[in-house]
């Protein structure tokens, strides 16, 4: 039980991450306000990013951006560029996605005047286009 | 607890949630849109309150199982920190040791993305083009999605604009927008140097673009950017950049030398085509920040 | 210097991508429409010569994105199986958008017009990338951009239906990418890799030596869900008829014959080229896939029997024939991975030529999707009447068409003796029958010749079809056709691309 509790707290952000993941997942699939939906899939991926950018990190080490050109840099200088690399690429997609939804769901709320799909949806059955 | 104390918790938790002002009745979304009155019964809006807590109860389930499962997944992971994980191969090696003679820059971040993954990179330009795309389609002002109402307000919006004579936000955005664009432009024109790059160049940039339309009126923003100029922008930079990676990517994959002069490293000209393609992104980004709040507060650039 | 065939699928993605930034300045909705055909056919034209070039010869080859060798660097993969795919996608493409061009000008307002077939362009694009890409960021990128163009052509219409569509869409979408995207990181975790080559290597060298498999057998879970959650698989499929039903004609059929089969055609990549299909059986993902595909199957069915809207009709049959994908590769094998490829070919082809009929069936009752207006529709526009019998006959599997090659093809693969076998066998017997059930009485109504006053519908004049829709119609029955006649080539071309992937 220690054993998997030290591990945990080595894998802490890791473990803020999944957790994190999760309730995102949760809003995003079962809060019926879009608005908060549209939280929890930023909390989604804001999870996954801190997930990559852990993975990439090793102890001790710095950023990789040299400074110093005088000689060739040394991998035991900077951590792992690539899952940083991913983040940068990932954030942009997210926030490109979070205004288009956003932008609907603006136009959504023109329309019918409240964020809760549940009553859309039920409205829409109750015979309004 | 007595009846009025929860009333008073419940309609506490109900504005935390913004629930207040905007929760409605099927009914009353119909009526809304029939131009009828409503009327609302609280029994009602109980009953859907009841419905979502056992779909979230239900919910919480399914996420509490894929926490523990994924919790039991991270104690198995490679273990935080630790340079002999797997991620630490010969590809991130190369990208360290190697990086600064193959693409010039002192960012081995910036330069990978740019250069080793440039296809990515640009795929991920598209996604935002893409999305600025689709923003224009549903709010760009046309015959279904506003009304008369809307524009009476947009004008009456717009005129208090242009009168807002405060003082101290226009002299504190004058003294701030300077500031905002030189940074935006170092943090672009630094990329390949320093952490940053087109995006987060071009996010400031586009955020001194939104302040100053937001105290000056959007009509003082037109003068310099209009909707011509926005697509201008835009395609002008993004297809740059795409002619810039074919070239890049034809002559690498030939294994022909591409000729880009990568310059001496720390140099603010150097690293070939890094530097470009962080110019043109963050053109395009700050175009398109701006484009977002546009079109989101006025419908229109 | 590389072959000049090899350059060919990078220049078709990096084209269609440019094609959509052009169309975006070009301000003519028609305008758009000529350099979205103009593109998609250059890229057609080069896909066509890759394939005279590679598949004779059965070659596969990678093509490096940047200054480096492998593996640093984005890459893309080629042979036979990919693009085959890929000239299929280009077809269809082409076809959907000009049987549903009148939809198109019709339903969306002309000023934005043009932005539709910016959407066209990035969807080709993306799709193209979906199916030669190597590295599976890469994948990930062009997912997202599959995800919001497919969004943007669901709510083109612009109407209060489209846009609650829409937002479900997207938000089951954002789910599955999501998922699909920590499923990578753990993966990259664990393996060090993007490319998929290199995850495959690494993911073969952690099966043998077992370690950590939790990670790993997780990693499967989240990817196949996340790529199941896109693709409308059962349970997930809530959105789909929404989506599909109510978007305007050819915002339909790119949906149903084009977009899914994206995120399945990068379930292969996971299935063969990452986790390789041994790996993959041994973690029991396949049987859930199987239970899930014939769950699909006769539920799809079902709901669709129950459906009076033509298109919501031809909606929920997309969940059933996604089924019948998913029970390909629930059965394992390479044989049965085949049929459901030979499965996605043919759906390509027919469930846009259905949506296309039902859209001018639609229009020569009065704009009336309603089954009981559509009586005598057959009768009013010819060819399509003629192209939705095709397409119906071809589901409930008539010799000669393409679904039954799939079906034919399909319970071939299942005869294995174990319990799959009777499980994919009744399922395809009972499917077949439940798709009869409703494309029969749908074909019946739409050749039943109205008597005068009999009942209370309007009189309506024959409508003749343009000839882009004529063309759409006649060259999407005819790839059906042929799929089904030509079944043993075209499965013998899938087979070897499947044994090289």
């Amino acid at each position: 039980m220690s054993d998997f509790l030290s591990t945990l707290w080595t894998q802490r952000y890791m473990f803020t991450a999944v957790i994190l993941f999760c309730i995102g997942a949760f809003s995003l699939v079962f809060n019926p306000n879009l608005i908060k939906k549209l939280i929890g899939f930023d909390l989604m991926d804001g999870a996954i990013y801190m997930m990559l950018t852990s993975a990439g990190y090793i102890e001790g080490r710095i950023a990789p951006i040299v400074t110093d050109f005088s000689a060739t840099p040394s991998v035991e200088t900077y951590i792992n560029p690539i899952p940083t690399g991913l983040v940068l690429t990932g954030i942009v997609v997210s926030v490109s996605v979070t205004a288009f939804a956003l932008a609907l769901v603006v136009r959504i709320y023109k329309k019918y005047h409240t964020v809760y799909l549940d009553v859309i949806m039920a409205s829409m059955k109750k015979g309004v286009d | 607890m007595n009846p009025s104390n929860r009333n008073r918790v419940k309609a506490f938790f109900d504005w935390v949630d913004g629930e207040e002002w905007c929760a409605k009745t099927p009914d009353e979304v119909v009526a809304r849109q029939e131009k009828k009155p409503a009327h609302r019964s609280s029994n009602d809006l109980d009953a859907y309150r009841r419905f979502r807590r056992l779909n979230q109860a239900v919910g919480a389930l399914f996420c509490i199982t894929l926490a523990v499962v994924l919790t039991m997944v991270v104690v198995n992971l490679p273990l935080f920190g630790d340079p002999s994980n797997p991620t630490n191969n010969e590809v991130a090696a190369r990208y360290i040791e190697r990086g600064i003679a193959e693409t010039g820059s002192a960012n081995l971040v910036g330069g990978m993305i740019l250069s080793y993954r440039v296809f990515d990179t640009f795929g991920e330009s598209s996604v935002l083009f893409l999305a600025a795309t689709c923003v224009t389609i549903l709010l760009r002002r046309d015959r279904k999605n506003t009304t008369s109402r809307d524009l009476r307000e947009l004008h009456s919006d717009g005129l208090a604009d242009r009168k807002d004579k405060d003082i101290v936000l226009r002299t504190a955005v004058l003294l701030l927008l300077p500031v905002s664009v030189m940074v935006g432009f170092y943090v672009m024109l630094f990329g390949h140097l320093s952490p940053g790059g087109g995006f987060s160049g071009g996010s400031i940039l586009g955020g001194g673009m939104i302040l100053y339309s937001r105290t000056f009126g959007s009509d003082s923003v037109r003068k310099f950017f209009n909707e011509h100029l926005y697509h201008l922008v835009k395609v002008v930079c993004l297809m740059c950049y795409g002619l810039i990676l074919i070239y890049y990517v034809f002559t690498g994959s030939n294994g022909l030398d591409n000729h880009i002069w990568l310059g001496i490293p720390g140099n603010i000209i150097s690293s070939g085509i890094i530097m470009p393609i962080n110019v043109l992104v963050g053109f395009e980004v700050a175009c398109t920040i701006y484009a977002f709040y546009a079109l989101f507060s006025e419908g229109e650039m | 210097m590389l072959p000049w065939y090899q350059h060919i699928p990078f220049f078709s993605i990096v084209l269609m991508m440019i094609a959509g930034i052009f169309t975006s300045i070009v301000h003519r909705g028609r305008a758009a429409l000529a350099v979205h055909l103009c593109a998609v056919s250059a890229v057609l034209a080069g896909n066509a010569a890759l394939f005279a070039n590679i598949v004779p010869a059965g070659e596969t080859f990678t093509y490096n994105l940047g200054i480096v060798g492998h593996p640093f660097g984005n890459e893309l993969v080629c042979g036979p199986l990919e693009v085959t795919l890929a000239l299929t996608f280009l077809t269809v493409m082409a076809l959907c958008v000009l049987g549903g061009y009148k939809g198109i000008f019709e339903d969306i307002e002309p000023e934005k017009q043009n932005l539709y077939f910016v959407m066209c362009d990035l969807i080709m694009a993306s799709l193209l990338a979906m199916v030669y890409t190597n590295d599976a960021f890469t994948a990930y990128v062009f997912i997202e951009i599959n995800t919001i163009s497919a969004c943007a052509l669901v709510m083109a219409k612009d109407s209060g239906a489209t846009l609650v569509a829409t937002i479900r869409y997207l938000m089951m979408s954002l789910l599955g990418s999501g998922m699909f995207l920590m499923g990578l990181t753990l993966l990259y975790h664990i393996t060090g890799h993007l490319l998929i080559i290199d995850i495959h290597e690494q993911v073969v060298h952690l099966a043998e030596t077992g370690s950590y498999l939790l990670p790993l057998t997780v990693v499967m879970g989240l990817m196949t869900l996340g790529l199941c959650l896109k693709s409308a698989l059962f349970p997930f499929h809530t959105w789909l008829p929404d989506a599909h039903g109510s978007a305007t004609t050819s915002s339909s059929a790119i949906l149903s014959g084009l977009v899914l089969k994206g995120y399945i055609v990068l379930l292969i990549k996971c299935i063969f080229s990452i986790f390789g299909e041994h790996i993959f059986r041994s973690f029991h993902v396949g049987d859930a896939l199987l239970v899930m595909g014939v769950a699909a199957m006769v539920y799809g069915s079902v709901k669709a029997m129950g459906e009076t809207h033509i298109k919501r009709m031809i909606a929920y049959s997309s969940v059933a024939q996604i089924g019948y994908i998913y029970l390909g590769f629930g059965l394992g094998g390479e044989a049965a991975a085949a049929a459901a490829i030979y499965q996605i070919l043919v759906h390509a082809f027919t469930k846009p030529l259905l949506f296309v009929c039902a859209g001018e069936l639609a229009e020569a009752s009065g704009h009336r999707k309603q089954m009981y207006y559509l009586r005598g529709a057959g009768h009013r526009a010819k060819l399509a009447g003629i192209g939705f019998t095709v397409g119906g006959l071809s589901m409930i599997g008539l010799p000669l068409l393409g679904g039954f090659a799939v079906k034919f093809f399909l319970a071939d693969a299942a005869l294995s003796g174990s319990w799959r076998m009777w499980v994919a066998l009744g399922a395809l017997a009972v499917s077949s029958v439940l798709n009869a059930l409703y494309y029969l009485p749908a074909i019946i109504q739409i050749w039943t010749i109205r008597e005068h006053g009999a009942d209370d519908l309007p009189q309506l004049p024959a409508v003749k079809p343009g000839a882009a829709v004529a063309v759409s119609i006649v060259l999407l029955a005819v790839g059906g056709i042929l799929l089904g006649v030509f079944c043993t080539p075209v499965g013998d071309l899938i087979s070897t691309g499947l044994s090289l992937l």
